[in-house]
């Protein structure tokens, strides 16, 4: 069952005007046979935001290609390990200097796998018609209380979720995206995804994506834009 | 045109700010009122130009004086045409409490994909209601008790401990005014905190480097 992916980072407006770099980070990688997208959003706040976000796509990569050699290992150890590779990544950095959400995604070729979210962001999981968030926000939170690699180190922060084999579609973004989501267009979302930038050739989705990103219509938005897309069919 | 147009909230993240102002008849002496009608229509001004800012401020005002009343409901700061308040009656300032409360647990008029409310509290006596039964309903609220608030006691009247328990934090400040000057400062002083909050990184994080001004008193 082939996996299709694609995804795109850009700086957002005030990082623009700032001169700074993008704070998010994402990365994809076969690991054992899994193909793996992780997204990470650098926390704003921080002065290493975009060494933790970095390092986090490193760390969760590390984490799985240790932790799939072991098919009954708990999800709860390859969690753990993605703190201790991330802070042995982020070396002589402060972890609270680095703090990072992280979310990823890892599916074999049959579509099963495992979907996981630290802190903000959004996880959609779409099986046929159902699509649904992993780990919803709280109603009684507001927006940006990220919890994130290098400020928790509890293992229940995370959200996490194993999905069994068959055709699925995954979306994964920073919350400079999801926070201005509408979520009763979420499945319309992945089938934009899905059947309109999926089918393009690898540069030109690329750039149809980015361009979106950086034209965001909601006003006001100032954040780094972060989204990857997985389809196994 | 934008594909996510079709897919994302066509408004800006909201930062509200809901004030809670006594309206009492003791309000109406020395100036206070008309100080607090101005220093609001100027706080509104200030953030009807705030356009650079990661969230649009939004604003409430509770007055509580013969009744506790909804005078303004929560509006983008630019569209309010504020009406003056006038000052009369009691100070039923749980009334108040329990307005602010419902408006913040209220996930129509405050979603999830807001900022931290702030709630400001501006009043010159002794609440005379069943205002402490309000208060609790207003800390124990999950939403309402993550919220920024600022307390404004003035003149000598003002109860202190009343206004230190709404901010149910020992090391916040309750500010003193005793004069219609220092109400506008206080004013002017909020308006510069919740203004830099907007423009930050995350607006969630009280501003950094807006000082307090100098003419405030502490009351406690």
């Amino acid at each position: 069952m082939p996996i299709d992916l694609f995804g795109a980072s850009v700086p957002g407006p005030a990082h623009i005007a700032a001169g700074l770099a993008n704070q998010d980070a994402w990365g994809h990688a076969v690991v054992r046979g899994h193909h793996v997208v992780v997204v990470a959003d650098g926390l704003g706040s921080r002065s290493r935001a975009q060494d933790g976000s970095r390092a986090a796509v490193v760390a969760v990569t590390g984490a799985l290609r240790a932790w799939l050699r072991y098919p009954d290992a708990p999800v709860e150890v390859l969690l753990a390990l993605v703190h201790l590779l991330w802070r042995a990544e982020l070396a002589l950095i402060k972890p609270d200097d680095a703090a990072t959400t992280c979310l990823f995604a890892a599916m074999a070729p049959d579509g099963a796998g495992l979907v996981a979210q630290l802190g903000d962001g959004l996880v959609l999981i779409g099986d046929g018609d159902d699509v649904e968030p992993l780990g919803q926000r709280s109603d009684e939170s507001f927006a940006n209380h990220s919890l994130a690699l290098g400020v928790t180190r509890r293992l229940d922060a995370w959200h996490w979720r194993r999905v069994g084999p068959g055709p699925r579609r995954l979306l994964l973004c920073t919350d400079g995206v999801a926070d201005d989501l509408l979520p009763d267009r979420y499945p319309d979302l992945l089938d934009w995804l899905e059947q309109d930038l999926l089918p393009l050739p690898p540069q030109p989705r690329w750039r149809a994506l980015a361009c979106e990103l950086r034209h965001w219509p909601t006003p006001h938005h100032t954040d780094d834009k972060t989204l990857a897309f997985l389809r196994s069919r | 045109m934008s594909k996510l147009k079709s897919f994302t909230a066509s408004n800006a993240r909201p930062l509200p700010v809901l004030v809670l102002a006594d309206t009492s008849g003791s309000m109406s002496v020395d100036g206070k009122i008309d100080a607090l009608n101005t220093a609001l229509a100027d706080m509104l001004d200030a953030f009807s130009e705030e356009d650079d800012g990661k969230a649009e401020i939004h604003c409430a005002i509770i007055t509580f004086g013969s009744t506790a009343q909804l005078h303004q409901d929560l509006t983008p700061a630019s569209k309010i045409e504020l009406q003056p308040l006038g000052a009369t009656g009691m100070t039923p300032m749980g009334g108040a409490f329990d307005i602010a409360r419902t408006m913040v647990e209220d996930k129509g008029k405050i979603p999830s994909r807001a900022y931290t409310p702030t709630i400001v509290l501006v009043s010159d006596g002794m609440p005379n209601d069943a205002w402490e039964p309000a208060l609790e309903r207003l800390l124990d609220s999950e939403r309402a008790a993550k919220a920024q608030r600022f307390a404004l006691g003035i003149g000598d009247d003002a109860n202190a401990s009343v206004l230190q328990r709404f901010l149910n934090d020992p090391g916040a400040k309750v500010y003193g005014a005793q004069d219609a000057r220092q109400i506008k400062s206080f004013f002017r002083w909020v308006t510069m905190s919740l203004a830099s909050r907007s423009r930050s990184a995350n607006p969630n994080v009280s501003a950094l480097g807006v000082l307090p001004p100098s003419d405030l008193d502490e009351l406690l």
